[in-house]
Protein backbone atom coordinates (compact mmCIF):
# COMPACT_ATOMS: atom_id res chain seq x y z
CA UNK A 1 0.00 0.00 0.00
CA UNK A 2 2.94 2.16 1.33
CA UNK A 3 4.97 1.17 -1.58
CA UNK A 4 2.07 1.99 -4.23
CA UNK A 5 1.47 5.27 -3.00
CA UNK A 6 5.02 6.42 -2.90
CA UNK A 7 5.01 5.27 -6.69
CA UNK A 8 2.07 7.48 -7.63
CA UNK A 9 4.16 10.25 -5.93
CA UNK A 10 5.96 12.68 -8.15
CA UNK A 11 9.73 13.23 -7.11
CA UNK A 12 8.81 16.62 -5.56
CA UNK A 13 6.20 15.23 -3.52
CA UNK A 14 8.93 12.27 -2.57
CA UNK A 15 11.51 14.75 -1.83
CA UNK A 16 9.12 16.90 1.01
CA UNK A 17 8.41 13.74 2.04
CA UNK A 18 11.80 12.60 2.68
CA UNK A 19 12.20 16.25 3.94
CA UNK A 20 9.69 16.01 6.60
CA UNK A 21 11.15 12.40 7.69
CA UNK A 22 14.48 14.08 8.44
CA UNK A 23 13.01 16.59 10.47
CA UNK A 24 11.13 14.28 12.69
CA UNK A 25 13.81 12.48 13.00
CA UNK A 26 16.29 15.37 13.94
CA UNK A 27 12.85 16.34 16.64
CA UNK A 28 13.38 12.22 18.08
CA UNK A 29 16.89 13.41 18.53
CA UNK A 30 17.11 15.86 20.51
CA UNK A 31 13.93 14.91 22.21
CA UNK A 32 16.13 11.63 22.85
CA UNK A 33 19.32 13.87 24.19
CA UNK A 34 16.99 16.16 26.50
CA UNK A 35 15.33 13.22 28.37
CA UNK A 36 18.24 10.73 28.19
CA UNK A 37 15.92 7.70 29.00
CA UNK A 38 18.65 5.22 29.52
CA UNK A 39 20.35 7.71 32.52
CA UNK A 40 23.86 7.96 31.47
CA UNK A 41 25.26 10.64 29.68
CA UNK A 42 28.43 11.97 28.87
CA UNK A 43 30.23 15.11 28.19
CA UNK A 44 33.13 16.37 27.30
CA UNK A 45 35.64 19.52 26.46
CA UNK A 46 38.87 18.99 24.49
CA UNK A 47 40.64 22.02 24.70
CA UNK A 48 42.75 20.54 21.95
CA UNK A 49 39.51 20.56 19.42
CA UNK A 50 39.25 23.75 17.17
CA UNK A 51 35.66 23.72 15.54
CA UNK A 52 33.14 23.11 18.09
CA UNK A 53 29.20 22.35 16.66
CA UNK A 54 27.57 24.33 19.35
CA UNK A 55 27.80 26.18 22.58
CA UNK A 56 29.15 22.69 24.35
CA UNK A 57 27.73 21.34 27.59
CA UNK A 58 30.69 22.62 29.71
CA UNK A 59 31.49 26.33 30.12
CA UNK A 60 34.51 28.06 30.48
CA UNK A 61 36.76 29.36 33.66
CA UNK A 62 36.07 31.72 35.78
CA UNK A 63 37.12 33.90 37.37
CA UNK A 64 39.27 35.21 33.93
CA UNK A 65 42.17 36.61 36.38
CA UNK A 66 42.73 33.15 36.98
CA UNK A 67 43.19 31.65 34.15
CA UNK A 68 45.99 32.25 31.42
CA UNK A 69 45.23 31.33 27.38
CA UNK A 70 48.22 32.60 26.25
CA UNK A 71 49.46 28.30 25.84
CA UNK A 72 46.93 25.69 23.76
CA UNK A 73 45.21 24.94 26.61
CA UNK A 74 43.80 26.90 29.51
CA UNK A 75 46.07 27.25 32.32
CA UNK A 76 44.83 27.70 35.69
CA UNK A 77 47.26 29.97 37.57
CA UNK A 78 45.01 30.90 40.51
CA UNK A 79 42.63 29.20 43.16
CA UNK A 80 39.96 28.32 42.97
CA UNK A 81 38.59 28.46 39.56
CA UNK A 82 34.99 27.42 38.43
CA UNK A 83 33.04 26.09 35.79
CA UNK A 84 29.63 25.06 35.33
CA UNK A 85 27.99 22.44 33.38
CA UNK A 86 24.67 22.48 31.71
CA UNK A 87 22.64 19.06 32.07
CA UNK A 88 19.11 19.17 30.10
CA UNK A 89 18.15 17.01 33.12
CA UNK A 90 19.16 16.54 36.68
CA UNK A 91 21.53 13.28 37.49
CA UNK A 92 22.28 11.97 40.58
CA UNK A 93 26.18 11.17 40.03
CA UNK A 94 28.71 12.67 38.16
CA UNK A 95 32.27 11.25 37.68
CA UNK A 96 34.49 14.34 36.59
CA UNK A 97 37.89 12.83 34.68
CA UNK A 98 40.74 15.63 34.03
CA UNK A 99 43.45 15.27 31.73
CA UNK A 100 46.15 17.81 32.48
CA UNK A 101 49.81 18.84 32.50
CA UNK A 102 51.10 19.58 35.51
CA UNK A 103 54.06 22.71 36.32
CA UNK A 104 53.01 22.70 40.01
CA UNK A 105 55.40 23.82 42.69
CA UNK A 106 56.16 21.51 45.99
CA UNK A 107 54.22 24.18 47.55
CA UNK A 108 51.18 23.13 45.80
CA UNK A 109 50.70 19.06 46.41
CA UNK A 110 47.02 19.19 45.99
CA UNK A 111 44.43 19.03 43.65
CA UNK A 112 40.84 18.87 43.91
CA UNK A 113 37.62 19.15 42.12
CA UNK A 114 33.76 20.35 44.16
CA UNK A 115 30.53 20.45 42.76
CA UNK A 116 28.53 22.91 44.43
CA UNK A 117 26.47 21.15 47.01
CA UNK A 118 24.80 24.03 49.01
CA UNK A 119 24.81 28.02 47.62
CA UNK A 120 23.43 29.29 50.92
CA UNK A 121 26.85 28.82 52.89
CA UNK A 122 28.71 28.31 49.28
CA UNK A 123 29.87 24.87 50.09
CA UNK A 124 31.83 22.56 47.44
CA UNK A 125 31.56 18.74 47.92
CA UNK A 126 35.33 18.37 47.10
CA UNK A 127 36.72 15.25 46.28
CA UNK A 128 41.11 14.72 45.41
CA UNK A 129 42.50 14.89 41.84
CA UNK A 130 45.79 14.27 43.22
CA UNK A 131 47.81 14.43 46.37
CA UNK A 132 51.15 14.14 45.97
CA UNK A 133 52.25 14.29 49.88
CA UNK A 134 50.54 10.84 49.70
CA UNK A 135 51.44 9.77 46.49
CA UNK A 136 55.26 10.35 48.34
CA UNK A 137 53.92 8.48 51.32
CA UNK A 138 52.86 5.39 49.43
CA UNK A 139 56.30 4.45 48.47
CA UNK A 140 57.96 4.52 51.76
CA UNK A 141 54.74 3.62 54.51
CA UNK A 142 53.84 0.08 54.60
CA UNK A 143 50.06 0.02 53.03
CA UNK A 144 46.85 -1.88 53.39
CA UNK A 145 44.18 -1.31 50.36
CA UNK A 146 40.67 -2.26 50.51
CA UNK A 147 37.78 -1.04 48.25
CA UNK A 148 39.89 1.98 47.60
CA UNK A 149 40.54 3.02 51.37
CA UNK A 150 44.11 3.12 51.66
CA UNK A 151 45.64 2.91 55.23
CA UNK A 152 49.47 3.64 55.04
CA UNK A 153 51.64 2.79 58.45
CA UNK A 154 54.76 3.94 59.71
CA UNK A 155 55.88 0.65 61.25
CA UNK A 156 53.78 -2.18 60.12
CA UNK A 157 51.29 -2.74 63.35
CA UNK A 158 47.80 -4.10 60.94
CA UNK A 159 47.47 -6.36 58.36
CA UNK A 160 44.13 -5.44 57.67
CA UNK A 161 41.66 -2.02 57.77
CA UNK A 162 38.79 -4.06 59.47
CA UNK A 163 41.06 -4.53 61.93
CA UNK A 164 42.37 -0.72 62.02
CA UNK A 165 39.06 0.44 61.99
CA UNK A 166 37.58 -1.35 64.53
CA UNK A 167 40.98 -0.83 67.12
CA UNK A 168 40.00 3.26 66.16
CA UNK A 169 36.33 3.24 66.76
CA UNK A 170 37.59 1.74 70.55
CA UNK A 171 40.47 4.25 71.01
CA UNK A 172 43.13 1.48 71.15
CA UNK A 173 45.24 2.14 68.52
CA UNK A 174 48.73 0.54 68.59
CA UNK A 175 51.32 2.36 69.19
CA UNK A 176 49.58 5.83 69.57
CA UNK A 177 50.24 7.09 72.92
CA UNK A 178 49.50 10.47 72.17
CA UNK A 179 46.10 10.19 71.27
CA UNK A 180 44.60 9.65 67.88
CA UNK A 181 44.62 13.20 67.03
CA UNK A 182 47.90 13.46 66.99
CA UNK A 183 49.25 9.40 65.87
CA UNK A 184 46.43 9.76 62.81
CA UNK A 185 45.85 11.68 59.72
CA UNK A 186 43.50 11.42 57.42
CA UNK A 187 42.50 12.63 53.36
CA UNK A 188 38.94 12.68 51.72
CA UNK A 189 37.54 9.97 54.96
CA UNK A 190 35.96 10.77 58.21
CA UNK A 191 36.47 7.57 60.68
CA UNK A 192 34.45 7.31 63.56
CA UNK A 193 36.05 7.47 66.81
CA UNK A 194 35.24 8.16 70.53
CA UNK A 195 36.71 11.68 71.31
CA UNK A 196 36.71 11.94 75.10
CA UNK A 197 37.36 14.80 77.87
CA UNK A 198 38.31 13.54 81.37
CA UNK A 199 36.67 16.90 82.86
CA UNK A 200 34.26 19.11 81.18
CA UNK A 201 32.58 22.34 82.63
CA UNK A 202 28.94 22.62 84.17
CA UNK A 203 29.04 26.36 84.15
CA UNK A 204 27.29 28.42 80.98
CA UNK A 205 28.72 29.64 77.92
CA UNK A 206 27.25 33.04 76.36
CA UNK A 207 29.50 34.44 73.57
CA UNK A 208 28.43 37.98 73.20
CA UNK A 209 30.88 38.35 70.09
CA UNK A 210 28.82 39.22 67.26
CA UNK A 211 29.73 36.38 64.59
CA UNK A 212 28.87 36.76 60.53
CA UNK A 213 28.08 34.26 58.41
CA UNK A 214 27.98 30.11 58.68
CA UNK A 215 29.88 28.99 61.88
CA UNK A 216 30.30 25.41 62.90
CA UNK A 217 31.25 24.71 66.73
CA UNK A 218 32.57 21.68 68.33
CA UNK A 219 30.31 20.94 71.39
CA UNK A 220 31.75 18.49 74.04
CA UNK A 221 28.33 18.02 76.48
CA UNK A 222 27.73 16.36 79.93
CA UNK A 223 24.98 13.57 80.73
CA UNK A 224 21.97 15.33 80.98
CA UNK A 225 19.67 18.30 80.06
CA UNK A 226 21.84 21.27 77.73
CA UNK A 227 19.99 24.18 75.56
CA UNK A 228 21.34 26.14 73.25
CA UNK A 229 19.79 29.19 72.19
CA UNK A 230 21.16 31.73 69.24
CA UNK A 231 20.02 34.97 68.24
CA UNK A 232 20.22 36.55 64.84
CA UNK A 233 19.91 40.31 63.73
CA UNK A 234 20.19 41.27 59.58
CA UNK A 235 24.02 42.78 58.41
CA UNK A 236 22.63 44.26 55.49
CA UNK A 237 19.08 46.23 54.42
CA UNK A 238 18.18 44.31 51.89
CA UNK A 239 18.96 40.88 53.34
CA UNK A 240 17.85 37.29 51.71
CA UNK A 241 15.44 35.64 52.84
CA UNK A 242 17.27 32.26 52.88
CA UNK A 243 16.17 30.13 56.22
CA UNK A 244 18.13 29.93 59.26
CA UNK A 245 19.31 26.53 60.72
CA UNK A 246 20.89 24.88 63.66
CA UNK A 247 21.90 21.12 62.49
CA UNK A 248 23.15 19.08 65.93
CA UNK A 249 25.67 15.84 64.84
CA UNK A 250 26.87 13.59 66.66
CA UNK A 251 28.72 10.86 64.88
CA UNK A 252 28.14 11.98 61.68
CA UNK A 253 24.32 11.67 61.98
CA UNK A 254 21.64 14.37 62.24
CA UNK A 255 20.49 14.37 65.51
CA UNK A 256 18.35 17.35 65.93
CA UNK A 257 17.64 20.26 63.04
CA UNK A 258 16.11 23.35 64.03
CA UNK A 259 14.78 25.84 61.32
CA UNK A 260 13.37 28.91 61.02
CA UNK A 261 12.23 29.47 57.18
CA UNK A 262 12.96 32.28 55.24
CA UNK A 263 9.99 33.78 55.18
CA UNK A 264 9.22 33.50 59.10
CA UNK A 265 12.44 35.87 59.69
CA UNK A 266 11.17 39.30 60.18
CA UNK A 267 14.36 41.27 60.17
CA UNK A 268 13.05 44.72 60.37
CA UNK A 269 11.21 43.43 63.79
CA UNK A 270 12.31 44.79 66.94
CA UNK A 271 12.77 41.26 68.77
CA UNK A 272 15.58 39.35 67.59
CA UNK A 273 15.17 36.19 65.53
CA UNK A 274 15.93 33.52 67.46
CA UNK A 275 16.39 29.71 67.26
CA UNK A 276 17.20 27.13 70.32
CA UNK A 277 17.69 23.40 70.86
CA UNK A 278 17.22 22.28 73.72
CA UNK A 279 17.10 18.30 75.45
CA UNK A 280 18.66 15.44 77.52
CA UNK A 281 22.16 14.34 75.70
CA UNK A 282 24.40 11.93 76.68
CA UNK A 283 27.90 12.82 77.11
CA UNK A 284 30.43 13.19 74.32
CA UNK A 285 31.07 15.17 70.87
CA UNK A 286 29.11 17.04 68.77
CA UNK A 287 28.46 19.19 65.95
CA UNK A 288 26.38 22.10 65.64
CA UNK A 289 26.52 23.69 62.27
CA UNK A 290 24.65 27.48 62.70
CA UNK A 291 23.66 27.64 58.67
CA UNK A 292 22.86 31.10 57.86
CA UNK A 293 24.43 33.24 54.44
CA UNK A 294 26.89 35.64 54.88
CA UNK A 295 24.25 38.50 54.88
CA UNK A 296 23.32 37.52 58.57
CA UNK A 297 24.76 38.23 61.96
CA UNK A 298 24.54 35.62 65.34
CA UNK A 299 24.39 38.63 67.71
CA UNK A 300 24.29 36.03 70.65
CA UNK A 301 25.24 32.13 71.63
CA UNK A 302 24.40 30.41 74.62
CA UNK A 303 24.70 27.02 75.24
CA UNK A 304 23.94 26.16 79.60
CA UNK A 305 26.40 23.67 79.97
CA UNK A 306 30.00 22.08 78.30
CA UNK A 307 32.72 23.41 76.42
CA UNK A 308 32.40 25.03 72.60
CA UNK A 309 34.79 25.82 70.04
CA UNK A 310 34.53 27.09 66.30
CA UNK A 311 36.12 24.67 63.38
CA UNK A 312 37.76 26.47 61.21
CA UNK A 313 36.14 29.47 60.51
CA UNK A 314 35.72 32.78 63.00
CA UNK A 315 34.33 35.93 61.70
CA UNK A 316 33.91 38.51 64.13
CA UNK A 317 32.13 41.29 63.35
CA UNK A 318 31.00 45.06 65.11
CA UNK A 319 32.20 44.14 68.28
CA UNK A 320 34.73 47.09 68.59
CA UNK A 321 37.20 45.82 70.97
CA UNK A 322 40.25 44.53 70.96
CA UNK A 323 39.43 41.01 70.49
CA UNK A 324 41.46 37.39 71.68
CA UNK A 325 41.15 34.49 69.83
CA UNK A 326 43.29 31.08 70.32
CA UNK A 327 43.66 27.95 67.73
CA UNK A 328 46.80 25.50 67.55
CA UNK A 329 47.54 25.52 64.20
CA UNK A 330 50.73 26.79 62.99
CA UNK A 331 49.06 28.95 60.27
CA UNK A 332 46.24 31.49 60.41
CA UNK A 333 44.29 32.69 56.54
CA UNK A 334 42.95 36.43 57.37
CA UNK A 335 40.59 38.03 54.99
CA UNK A 336 39.47 41.82 55.22
CA UNK A 337 36.58 43.03 53.30
CA UNK A 338 36.52 46.34 54.68
CA UNK A 339 39.42 48.83 53.60
CA UNK A 340 38.44 50.63 57.32
CA UNK A 341 39.67 47.41 58.85
CA UNK A 342 43.15 46.92 57.48
CA UNK A 343 45.83 46.53 60.84
CA UNK A 344 48.25 44.66 62.07
CA UNK A 345 47.02 41.32 64.15
CA UNK A 346 49.13 39.60 66.52
CA UNK A 347 49.67 35.95 66.15
CA UNK A 348 51.63 33.63 68.36
CA UNK A 349 53.29 36.83 69.57
CA UNK A 350 54.69 37.62 65.98
CA UNK A 351 52.87 40.75 64.32
CA UNK A 352 51.57 40.40 60.46
CA UNK A 353 50.14 42.86 58.64
CA UNK A 354 46.98 42.68 56.25
CA UNK A 355 47.33 45.04 53.43
CA UNK A 356 44.62 44.97 51.33
CA UNK A 357 40.80 44.39 51.24
CA UNK A 358 39.46 41.19 49.82
CA UNK A 359 42.71 39.50 49.78
CA UNK A 360 43.22 36.47 51.46
CA UNK A 361 46.84 36.40 53.83
CA UNK A 362 48.58 33.80 55.29
CA UNK A 363 50.66 33.61 57.95
CA UNK A 364 53.00 30.90 59.49
CA UNK A 365 54.92 30.14 62.56
CA UNK A 366 56.07 27.09 64.43
CA UNK A 367 54.69 24.66 66.02
CA UNK A 368 51.26 23.01 67.29
CA UNK A 369 50.50 24.31 70.88
CA UNK A 370 48.08 26.73 71.66
CA UNK A 371 48.43 30.17 69.72
CA UNK A 372 47.26 33.58 70.41
CA UNK A 373 45.74 36.02 68.02
CA UNK A 374 45.22 39.67 68.72
CA UNK A 375 43.07 41.73 66.82
CA UNK A 376 42.49 45.63 67.22
CA UNK A 377 39.39 45.55 64.68
CA UNK A 378 36.51 42.91 63.73
CA UNK A 379 34.92 42.38 60.66
CA UNK A 380 37.72 39.86 59.28
CA UNK A 381 37.83 36.54 58.41
CA UNK A 382 40.10 34.17 60.41
CA UNK A 383 40.28 30.51 58.81
CA UNK A 384 42.85 27.29 59.12
CA UNK A 385 42.12 23.61 59.39
CA UNK A 386 41.76 23.68 63.15
CA UNK A 387 39.73 25.08 65.83
CA UNK A 388 39.15 28.71 67.14
CA UNK A 389 38.15 29.46 71.10
CA UNK A 390 38.08 32.01 72.81
CA UNK A 391 39.41 31.51 76.28
CA UNK A 392 42.97 29.16 76.49
CA UNK A 393 40.91 27.08 79.02
CA UNK A 394 37.91 26.05 77.29
CA UNK A 395 40.01 25.58 74.14
CA UNK A 396 39.99 21.46 73.03
CA UNK A 397 40.88 20.15 70.03
CA UNK A 398 38.60 17.28 68.29
CA UNK A 399 39.49 17.33 64.86
CA UNK A 400 42.14 14.53 63.44
CA UNK A 401 45.10 16.06 61.48
CA UNK A 402 44.08 16.24 57.43
CA UNK A 403 46.79 15.64 54.99
CA UNK A 404 46.13 19.12 53.38
CA UNK A 405 49.05 21.36 52.16
CA UNK A 406 49.96 22.44 55.58
CA UNK A 407 50.66 18.66 56.60
CA UNK A 408 54.16 18.13 57.94
CA UNK A 409 54.92 14.63 59.15
CA UNK A 410 55.58 14.93 62.94
CA UNK A 411 57.30 12.21 65.05
CA UNK A 412 53.91 10.97 66.71
CA UNK A 413 52.56 10.46 63.47
CA UNK A 414 51.82 6.42 62.78
CA UNK A 415 48.98 6.11 60.55
CA UNK A 416 47.06 7.58 57.63
CA UNK A 417 43.82 6.33 56.58
CA UNK A 418 42.74 7.99 53.25
CA UNK A 419 40.37 7.47 49.85
CA UNK A 420 41.97 8.17 46.89
CA UNK A 421 43.52 7.28 43.78
CA UNK A 422 46.80 8.37 42.03
CA UNK A 423 45.98 9.50 38.99
CA UNK A 424 47.01 8.01 35.83
CA UNK A 425 49.38 8.83 33.42
CA UNK A 426 48.51 8.59 29.64
CA UNK A 427 49.91 5.85 27.76
CA UNK A 428 50.95 7.56 24.63
CA UNK A 429 52.12 10.72 26.62
CA UNK A 430 53.63 10.38 29.72
CA UNK A 431 53.62 13.90 30.81
CA UNK A 432 49.59 14.12 30.56
CA UNK A 433 47.81 13.14 33.65
CA UNK A 434 44.46 11.51 34.37
CA UNK A 435 42.40 11.76 37.20
CA UNK A 436 38.89 11.52 38.12
CA UNK A 437 36.76 12.10 41.06
CA UNK A 438 33.13 11.15 41.88
CA UNK A 439 30.23 12.89 42.97
CA UNK A 440 26.73 12.88 44.55
CA UNK A 441 24.73 15.54 42.46
CA UNK A 442 21.07 14.73 43.74
CA UNK A 443 19.97 17.48 45.82
CA UNK A 444 23.07 19.48 44.44
CA UNK A 445 22.59 23.05 43.62
CA UNK A 446 21.54 23.58 39.77
CA UNK A 447 20.88 27.11 38.46
CA UNK A 448 19.24 27.22 34.89
CA UNK A 449 19.77 23.92 34.12
CA UNK A 450 23.60 23.82 35.21
CA UNK A 451 26.02 22.09 37.79
CA UNK A 452 28.79 24.48 39.28
CA UNK A 453 31.80 23.10 39.42
CA UNK A 454 35.26 24.02 41.07
CA UNK A 455 38.56 23.08 40.54
CA UNK A 456 40.52 24.12 43.43
CA UNK A 457 44.13 24.01 43.56
CA UNK A 458 45.26 25.60 47.08
CA UNK A 459 47.90 27.33 47.31
CA UNK A 460 48.16 28.79 44.04
CA UNK A 461 48.30 31.93 43.67
CA UNK A 462 48.29 34.26 40.39
CA UNK A 463 49.90 37.31 42.10
CA UNK A 464 53.16 35.46 43.27
CA UNK A 465 55.03 35.65 39.88
CA UNK A 466 56.11 32.50 39.71
CA UNK A 467 55.55 30.09 36.31
CA UNK A 468 53.08 27.14 38.49
CA UNK A 469 50.14 26.69 36.39
CA UNK A 470 47.98 23.08 35.87
CA UNK A 471 47.21 23.10 32.23
CA UNK A 472 44.20 21.52 31.36
CA UNK A 473 43.66 19.14 27.91
CA UNK A 474 40.34 17.89 28.27
CA UNK A 475 37.45 17.42 30.69
CA UNK A 476 35.00 14.94 30.79
CA UNK A 477 31.86 14.28 33.12
CA UNK A 478 29.83 11.26 32.96
CA UNK A 479 26.22 11.84 34.07
CA UNK A 480 24.17 8.71 35.68
CA UNK A 481 20.67 9.38 36.87
CA UNK A 482 17.53 7.53 36.99
CA UNK A 483 16.46 6.28 33.77
CA UNK A 484 13.16 7.10 32.41
CA UNK A 485 11.41 3.86 33.19
CA UNK A 486 12.69 4.32 36.68
CA UNK A 487 11.09 7.43 36.50
CA UNK A 488 8.18 6.22 35.07
CA UNK A 489 7.69 3.68 37.76
CA UNK A 490 9.58 5.41 40.50
CA UNK A 491 12.36 3.31 41.27
CA UNK A 492 15.40 4.06 42.53
CA UNK A 493 16.51 7.21 43.89
CA UNK B 1 17.71 7.40 -9.11
CA UNK B 2 19.53 9.29 -12.01
CA UNK B 3 16.06 10.15 -13.53
CA UNK B 4 15.28 10.98 -9.99
CA UNK B 5 17.64 13.58 -9.74
CA UNK B 6 17.38 14.74 -12.98
CA UNK B 7 14.02 15.65 -12.43
CA UNK B 8 14.36 17.58 -8.86
CA UNK B 9 17.65 19.21 -9.83
CA UNK B 10 15.58 22.56 -11.30
CA UNK B 11 13.81 22.97 -7.60
CA UNK B 12 16.42 21.84 -5.30
CA UNK B 13 17.82 24.72 -4.09
CA UNK B 14 13.91 26.30 -3.60
CA UNK B 15 12.81 22.33 -2.20
CA UNK B 16 16.33 22.81 0.40
CA UNK B 17 15.25 26.50 1.41
CA UNK B 18 11.81 25.23 2.44
CA UNK B 19 13.29 22.65 4.25
CA UNK B 20 16.16 24.69 6.24
CA UNK B 21 13.31 26.79 6.64
CA UNK B 22 11.33 24.56 8.23
CA UNK B 23 13.51 22.81 10.35
CA UNK B 24 15.05 26.25 11.60
CA UNK B 25 11.45 27.31 12.70
CA UNK B 26 10.74 24.04 14.28
CA UNK B 27 14.22 24.23 16.35
CA UNK B 28 13.47 27.70 16.87
CA UNK B 29 10.13 26.48 18.88
CA UNK B 30 12.56 23.69 20.36
CA UNK B 31 14.48 26.35 22.32
CA UNK B 32 12.15 28.08 23.44
CA UNK B 33 10.04 25.03 24.78
CA UNK B 34 13.12 23.92 26.38
CA UNK B 35 16.18 26.34 26.39
CA UNK B 36 19.94 24.86 25.25
CA UNK B 37 18.23 21.21 23.96
CA UNK B 38 19.46 22.53 20.51
CA UNK B 39 22.15 25.53 21.14
CA UNK B 40 24.31 23.10 23.18
CA UNK B 41 24.36 20.58 19.81
CA UNK B 42 24.66 22.91 17.16
CA UNK B 43 24.78 26.79 16.57
CA UNK B 44 21.71 27.23 14.88
CA UNK B 45 23.56 30.19 12.51
CA UNK B 46 24.79 27.45 10.29
CA UNK B 47 21.34 26.62 9.42
CA UNK B 48 20.38 30.52 8.74
CA UNK B 49 23.27 30.01 6.85
CA UNK B 50 22.00 27.26 4.68
CA UNK B 51 18.61 29.14 4.38
CA UNK B 52 20.49 32.03 2.73
CA UNK B 53 22.60 30.20 0.48
CA UNK B 54 19.60 28.28 -0.48
CA UNK B 55 17.15 31.18 -0.75
CA UNK B 56 19.80 33.25 -2.95
CA UNK B 57 20.27 30.13 -5.14
CA UNK B 58 16.75 29.96 -5.70
CA UNK B 59 16.61 33.45 -6.43
CA UNK B 60 19.39 32.91 -9.45
CA UNK B 61 17.40 30.02 -10.59
CA UNK B 62 14.28 32.18 -10.87
CA UNK B 63 15.35 34.51 -12.86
Amino acid sequence: MACLLLKKMTPQQKMRLFWLLLIFLFISLFLFLKIIPFGHISYSKNYDSFWQSGKGFIYNFTPVERVSNESDWPRLIGDPVYFSVFTPRTFTEAKLTLSYYSNLADKTPIIEAGVLADKQVWRYDLQPLKNQILDDLKDTWFKVEKDGLVLLQKNKNYESIEQFLTDLENNELKDCVSGITTCLATYNYDPSYQFKLDQVKNTANNISIPLKGNHVLWLYLNDGYWQFQASFVASLEETRNDPLKLILTKDQEIIKEVVLEGEAVDWQAQDLNELSLDGNFSAGLYKLEIKISDDVVIKNIYSSSGLMVFAHKFWPVSYNEKLKVFTDASYLQVKVLDPANLQDISFAGQNFAVTSPYEQFEFKVQGDNLKEIIIEKDDLILENNSIFSLTAEDYFNPLIKKVDRHFSLDSDLNYIIFDYKTPQSDVRDQQLNIASAEFRTKGSYREKGKYNFMLSIPGLKTENGEDDYLAIKEIKIEFTGRSLWQKIFKIGD
Amino acid sequence: MKTFFKTIKPFIFQELFYFSTSLYVVFLIMEIIAPNIILVYFNLNYLFLLIIFSGLMCLRDNN
